[in-house]
């Protein structure tokens, strides 16, 4: 008798599927080609529910906050959380990745280009693509336009109502994925620049402007759309700019150091509530804001804007991670609305230069969102640094990863266990940081996937992992044809990855390609 | 002190305290009240596993008992894939016998211990061929060739370790 002789196959099969959930994906899958019966157990909808959920954020899966893992088929489960071992191996393994070309779409920049209208400065293809891979939005030379890619369809260009180049772009997808939200900076070099908020509905194609705010004359912008706000920072600049095109207020935000002096946002997003800055204050720091703390600071649009100064101080000399005070804070009774601020490299030596903020990402893992509805929802933060090189010998790439959550009701806090900093409502935890031994920078790459992975073109195609200290890049490919086309410079290319499923779309002049981790 | 009656009619004096690590023996202590005279049987549970479990309530007897409708904890429970030291010595035991602890934790209702031997359990399996798991278990391949040769041509990636 079979059962007799395995006990293991005779324990109950809520025991099993307890068992198995406690597995690695790879060891599930190598059980179930043990026998029928346990192939048939390793299949339940629990286990890769809960495998799937236990993924570690290496190993993200390609999903997007709109199709949550509760309403996935099975093998739909299944598939995602495979794919994503995959995937997370064959990043990490030198010489494992290989990418197959999904897509080759020319954009022909001539029938868009009004007659005479000057490009130059604009030659080049800016693309990102939506979470699925079906839709892209993208920079062509200049103009925004919004693609469908299967089939293949110009869906959208962004007219604004005087001659003017698209700068910036940013994307949400917005009511349960059945419209976008597309944020644009635009600039003409003689009346100055404008931001506009569109909403595009995905069923009737139907475009409409729901917001216009005008702004100075700025030329490298990062723009950022969550919700009602947008974003507006140029990197390694002093101020941050949000504005609320729903209301059409603005906010206008400097950073002033403990010395008393206005200190450069390296890098600024905004998540569901925060506004999250990387400053250097004394050592590099991870600063999340709350929203709510400048309800009182907003000004509208059309006024001489007031500027809103956001001030460090120490609360104590002994104390080297001080706790954040925000000037409206003072004679604030509660402390809910402290910024947290969370040292994450010791300062520099004397003859050392502060790392360099190459790009920052933030995102909420919807995988691993609890069932029960809303609780403790979690933002991941990344942080990617290089260490300045002008006293280096040897080149190294840093990356953090925080944790910003809500404080669960029933604990306190429990700053001495890690590195961690709360305000009673809010806990931002550093979480990993790894230093790589890097022999090539990224230095054209700003995204990074929700696994950690980013990308960088020069004479090579280079693939960098996060969160190890193995040497970086962890794979390099040679620039074959399926990537850029033999006839164009890497130089005007642009690489984009979607974060969710880590599918990378590469723009040349006149061409964007989509590429996938190929699977065997 | 209760009195638990085996299945092999071996009676135990337990503390009620470390009786109550058991879910099925509190509810059954509540029922029965103050009366410390009338035994409690379990009935699927020889007294050797019995005293082995009793060690580990014994040990185990001040933890916080996990909320049945604790979602938050059953999330963190299932998140954390260590085992401490003291379980892991107290879980050294030969295949039998773990199974034996994981069945009488599953029937007592003991949570904490039965993830203890599952995560035992899992970590048995961790990194083994399909070959050396039905090994490691006693599991009679029932494939045909064709059928284990397509499965394997499915899974080649999860083979290298």
């Amino acid at each position: 008798m079979l059962t007799d002789l395995c006990k293991f196959l005779s324990l109950p099969e809520d025991v099993l599927i307890e068992i198995i959930c406690a597995c690695d994906v790879e060891d599930v899958v190598r059980l179930s080609m043990t026998c029928k019966c346990l192939r048939e157990i390793c299949f339940l909808r629990p286990i890769w529910l809960s495998l799937l959920q236990d993924l570690d954020v290496t190993r993200a899966p390609d999903i997007s906050l709109h199709s949550l893992p509760d309403s996935m088929p099975t093998g739909e489960l299944y598939r995602k959380a495979i794919t994503a071992v995959r995937n997370s191996r064959a990043w990490r393994t030198p010489g494992a990745l290989r990418f197959q070309q999904e897509l080759s779409l020319s954009i022909d920049p001539l029938t868009l280009v009004g007659e005479g209208r000057e490009t130059e400065g604009f030659e080049r293809i800016d693309p990102r693509l939506l979470p699925g891979g079906r839709h892209a939005l993208l920079e062509n030379h200049g103009r925004l336009e919004f693609w469908s890619l299967f089939p293949r369809a110009r869906m959208w260009t962004a007219t604004p109502s005087r001659e003017a180049d698209c700068i910036a772009f940013d994307f949400e997808i917005v009511n349960g994925g059945d419209a976008i939200m597309i944020a644009v900076l635009f600039l003409n070099v003689e009346t100055g620049c404008f931001a506009q908020v569109y909403r595009f509905e995905f069923k009737t194609w139907e475009e409409q402007l729901v917001g216009q705010y005008n702004l100075p004359m700025v030329f490298l912008f990062r723009l950022m759309i969550r919700k009602d706000l947008v974003m507006i920072h140029m990197p390694h600049s002093v101020q941050v700019t949000l504005w609320n095109w729903r209301t059409g207020a603005i906010l206008l935000l400097n950073f002033i150091n403990n010395e008393g002096r206005r200190t450069n946002a390296r890098a600024a997003l905004i998540s569901d509530q925060h506004l999250i800055v990387v400053l250097h204050l004394g050592a590099l720091t991870l600063t999340a804001i709350p929203i709510d703390t400048f309800a009182e600071d907003w000004t509208d649009g059309y006024q001489p804007v007031q500027e809103k100064d956001i001030t460090f101080t120490h609360s104590s000399q002994s104390n080297p991670d001080p706790v954040p005070r925000l000037e409206t804070d003072i004679d604030a009774p509660t402390r809910r609305n402290h910024a947290l601020r969370l040292r994450l490299a010791d300062p520099p030596g004397v003859d050392e230069e502060e790392p360099y903020i190459l790009a920052l990402h933030a995102f909420t893992p919807a995988w691993q969102r609890d069932l029960a509805e809303g609780t403790n929802v979690l933002t991941e933060i990344y942080v990617v640094a290089y260490d300045n090189l002008m006293n280096k010998k040897k080149k190294s790439l840093l990356s953090y990863r925080a944790q910003l959550s809500r404080m669960p009701t029933d604990s306190g806090s429990d700053s001495s266990a890690s590195r961690e900093v709360s305000n009673g409502e809010w806990r931002l935890r550093l979480v990993q940081q790894s230093r790589a031994p890097a022999s090539k920078l990224p230095w054209n790459s700003q995204s990074i996937s929700n696994a950690g992975t980013m990308f960088s073109l020069t004479d090579k195609f280079n693939c960098y992992t996060l969160f190890s200290s193995t040497p970086q890049p962890a794979n390099v490919l040679p620039v074959f044809p399926d990537i850029i086309p033999e006839n164009v410079e890497a130089d005007p290319t642009v690489i984009n990855v979607e974060p969710t499923s880590g599918a990378l779309a590469v723009g040349t002049p006149g061409l964007l390609r989509v590429l996938q981790v190929r699977k065997e | 002190m209760v009195i638990i009656r085996t299945a092999d009619k071996e009676k135990f004096t337990v503390d009620r305290d470390v009786a109550e690590c058991s879910v099925l023996l509190k509810n059954l202590l509540e029922d029965v009240g103050e009366n410390e005279e009338e035994e409690i049987p379990v009935q699927n549970i020889n007294s050797s596993v019995f005293r082995k479990v009793l060690e580990w309530c014994e040990h185990h007897k001040n933890d916080p008992r996990p909320a049945s409708d604790d979602s938050a904890a059953e999330e963190s429970r299932r998140r954390t894939t260590d085992i401490s030291e003291w379980d892991q010595k107290f879980i050294a035991v030969d295949q039998e016998m773990l199974f034996e602890i994981i069945l009488a934790a599953n029937y007592l209702d003991i949570k904490p211990l039965l993830d203890v031997g599952c995560k035992t359990v899992a970590n048995m399996i961790k990194g083994k061929t399909p070959e050396e798991i039905r090994k490691l278990f006693n599991i009679t391949n029932d494939f045909t060739p064709e059928e284990e040769a397509q499965i394997r041509r499915e899974n080649e990636w999860a083979e290298d370790r």
